[in-house]
């Protein structure tokens, strides 16, 4: 009977390593594939790579913006983990394979579509995944005749938020354009 | 004999006695089923020898969990550590200024790419009045040509 508590213990201690070990692999998941195309172009000049940390993010939240729009920004980067970027403009042929494949392997990452645009020029797929409501990566993929984006965006993000920013950009653009106007 | 043993006993207690003469009491009191203070302690000094392979047995049992546990543990903040030092930063951007332009380039062009593929759909009041404006400057210069 005591032998028998004895490897009830033993065992309840495995199975919480065994949780901890899930844990600690579920957490480390977020990015994982876009590190993966990292890896493999890491070598490959052509490629533009870039990392940017939440010890980064977090730096950001040191800053005060000068506008509402410039706040609104910094307090939804701060909010981010990490951004990862792979990208080329000089591809020949290939920037198609490439897309191809980046698409549908983020399709059997699991990630869930968001959108995708075809034109002319390139074709862009927005791929999410979501956890309790929250988006906890956003993933976009780009491929053009002679251009490849593979970008990887995680954290907690607010999609309206980044939907948002372009519009203000836009319209500060204006501003200025309308004061040129009235310069003349 | 029984003077003999309460000599002997003395010495024991004083911590006096040599292995062969601890080895003669011990073997008088295991014989005699002696229920004094000292009959009783040499018999649960028998006992906890018997004891004794048990309890090295279920000590053994015990560590050799803790062993495996460590040993995962060891291997899995190994492989976390090589894998983190290997690819994760290889291309981190340590220029704050410059992490916060690549940062506001790259959301801003996932916002406008968001924007274009209007499916998602956040036409702000603002982005109209944007169209608007533009629509009016065209008009303009139009006349103006």
């Amino acid at each position: 009977m005591k032998k028998l508590i004895e490897f009830k213990a033993a065992y309840k201690r495995l199975a919480l390593v065994a949780v901890l070990m899930a844990g600690a692999l579920a957490s480390s998941a977020q990015g994982e594939l876009i590190r993966n195309y990292l890896d493999e172009y890491a070598d490959n000049e052509n490629f533009v790579k870039v990392s940017i940390n939440s010890r980064m993010f977090s730096l950001f939240t040191e800053m005060e913006g000068s506008t509402e729009e410039e706040e609104e920004f910094l307090e939804m980067v701060s909010k981010l983990k990490g951004l990862k970027i792979l990208g080329s403009d000089s591809l020949a042929g290939g920037s198609r394979t490439i897309y191809e494949k980046a698409v549908k392997d983020v399709d059997k990452a699991g990630y869930e579509e968001l959108m995708t645009v075809k034109d002319a020029e390139e074709d862009i797929k927005f791929s999410i995944k979501e956890n309790k409501g929250i988006i906890e990566e956003l993933i976009m993929v780009v491929g053009g005749n002679r251009n490849f984006l593979f970008l990887s965006l995680y954290g907690e993000i607010d999609l309206k938020t980044v939907s948002k920013l372009a519009s203000t950009m836009r319209i500060d653009g204006l501003d200025n354009l309308k004061k040129i106007d009235e310069g003349n | 004999m029984a003077s003999d043993i309460k000599k002997l006993l003395e010495k024991y207690w004083a911590g006096e006695t040599t292995v062969q003469e601890e080895q003669l009491l011990k073997q008088h009191f295991n014989e005699s089923h002696n229920i004094s203070p000292a009959g009783q302690y040499f018999k649960s000094l028998n006992e906890f020898k018997e004891l004794k392979p048990n309890l090295s047995f279920k000590q053994r049992n015990y560590s050799r969990f803790t062993v495996a546990a460590s040993i995962a543990i060891g291997i899995i903040v190994a492989v976390f550590v090589f894998r983190d030092a290997q690819s994760k930063d290889a291309f981190l951007v340590e220029d704050p200024q410059e992490a916060l332009e690549i940062t506001r380039n790259a959301l801003m062009m996932v916002s406008s790419s968001l924007n274009e593929g209007g499916n998602y759909s956040l036409q702000l009041k603002k982005f109209d009045d944007t169209k608007q404006i533009l629509k009016n400057k065209e008009i303009k210069d139009e006349k103006i040509d």
